[in-house]
Order: C-alpha cells, then sequence, then structure tokens
C-alpha cells in the first residue's frame, strides 16, 4: 500500500559521491522548490534492514523517479559500477507489474551525453534520456520542465526563480551548515533535505 | 500562477528542525532581489559545475 504522500515523492536513483554533490544538492533544492518530496535510499536509517529492501520499498513508495546512469565508468579493477542500471530496472519492473497506482509511475532519466547510454545499456533505445553535461543548472532546468509536465501541476515555479533562489541558497549554505556544526563536504542527506525544507520556508516568506 | 505549498518530511536527522530554523533566520531576505544583478558566470560558479568522475 502507498503512503498519501505518493504523489508527490521523488526517488533519486544517483551517485552519492564526493563529485556527484553538486547535483544532487541542486536537484534536491528544485524537487522541494518544485513542491515535491526526495527520497533515496539514503532517507532511512535503519542497520535492520538491508539495502535492496530499502530501495524496493523507496520506489513502491514514489511516484516519480529520476535516475542517473552516468556514472558508468570502469573502477581500478576494471568494473562497471551498475547500482543505478540496476534500480532503474526495478523501477521500469514496479511499473510495467505492479498494481494500478504503480503504473502510473514516471521517470528522468539523465546520462552525460544524450546517446552515450546506447553503448552500454542499448536495451533503453527509444527511451527519452537527457543529457546534462555535469552542470547543475541543465538539471535543474529539465528536472523542473519533466515535473511540469508530467505533473500538470500549474503551481510550478520557473526555471529563473528556482535557479535564482537556489544560488543564493547555495552562497549561504557554508554559513549555516557552520552554525549547525555540520562538515559542508560531508552533509548527510536527511540534514540537507531539512536545511532546504527550511531555507525554502524561509525565501517563500521573504 | 498560485502559490505552491511546501512539502516536506519526517526523517532522521542529526539536528533539530529549531537548530536549522536558527540558524536560516535572519538569511534570504528579498531573495528574489538580491541575484538580479548577477550574471550567468557567477550564476555558474556559484551552483558549483562539476567535471566527470566515476564515484
Amino acid at each position: 500500500m502507498q503512503p498519501a504522500s505518493y504523489n508527490d515523492q521523488i526517488f533519486i536513483n544517483c551517485p552519492f559521491d564526493d563529485a556527484y554533490t553538486p547535483i544532487l544538492r541542486a536537484l534536491v533544492f528544485a524537487i522541494y522548490r518544485c513542491g515535491f518530496i526526495p527520497k533515496s535510499a539514503l532517507t532511512e536509517d535503519n542497520a535492520l534492514e538491508n539495502r535492496l529492501d530499502k530501495i524496493e520499498r523507496t520506489i513502491e513508495n514514489c511516484r516519480y523517479g529520476i535516475h542517473d546512469i552516468s556514472r558508468t565508468e570502469l573502477n581500478d579493477h576494471n568494473l562497471p559500477r551498475f547500482n543505478m542500471p540496476f534500480e532503474l530496472g526495478i523501477f521500469f519492473g514496479a511499473k510495467r507489474f505492479g498494481n494500478r497506482i504503480q503504473k502510473n509511475k514516471n521517470a528522468l532519466i539523465f546520462d552525460i551525453e544524450r546517446y552515450r547510454y546506447l553503448e552500454f545499456i542499448s536495451d533503453l533505445k527509444g527511451v527519452d534520456i537527457k543529457e546534462h553535461n555535469n552542470d547543475p543548472l541543465i538539471v535543474i532546468r529539465k528536472l523542473r520542465n519533466w515535473l511540469y509536465t508530467s505533473s500538470r501541476r500549474t503551481t510550478i515555479p520557473g526555471y529563473n526563480t528556482i535557479v535564482q533562489e537556489y544560488e543564493i541558497f547555495i552562497h549561504e549554505l557554508p554559513e549555516i551548515v557552520n552554525e549547525l556544526a555540520l562538515d559542508i563536504n560531508d552533509i548527510p542527506f536527511n540534514d540537507y533535505c531539512l536545511i532546504v525544507e527550511e531555507a525554502i520556508r524561509k525565501i517563500l516568506r521573504s | 500562477m498560485s502559490k505552491i505549498v511546501l512539502k516536506t518530511a519526517k526523517r532522521s536527522t542529526s539536528v533539530s528542525r529549531a537548530a536549522v530554523r536558527s540558524a536560516v533566520s535572519g538569511r534570504f531576505v528579498s531573495a528574489s532581489y538580491a541575484v538580479k544583478s548577477r550574471g550567468t558566470s557567477a550564476r555558474k560558479r556559484s551552483a558549483g559545475k562539476v567535471s566527470s568522475r566515476r564515484k
């Protein structure tokens, strides 16, 4: 059974490394600013549950999904990282084989370049994949436009509004984090979400 | 355009909501005005365009 907020929740399937942090921070801010709630496997902190269970439940509870398959390079052992394509597959499966509610799932898929994915996951041929070129502002624009089209919510603000507010937010973030005695280079996902929530609440009142 | 409603979620965090509210208080005043004079280059710098790197 899906939570009441199913239609508002967006599953984020992306790398959680230092290099990806600027994009992840932009994604989370834009999701909240568009009136949705970001979810990831990092949202829940329960050591008694295995990672796959958390991922499956998070996917089940989210109507929307953002999947970034841009980090597929080989590691030092010449092995690719399969987590993101695997979780994208679960999302596709939920939509294909799930109940009536699961069938209305909607996804945004990112890669660095638009057609690069055909070289490593050709089964996705024909699927509309967006390029972001590792640019957080491109990510914000494509995320905003996708949400506007797929949700049909007229309350979603324009791209320029979101970017202007994000610039101010990211400028203030180091001082906010410092006041909270957190490390700007290692903000826990849930803490970052809480900061964004309160910052947007303040921005909307200003 | 109707006003957007901020959706929030209860999460397990290492800082309290009250502490975060305190940390953001006094900031983001006249948010939309402050960035109007900034150009695209400053925008890209502050948003932190990143290079491609495997995790």
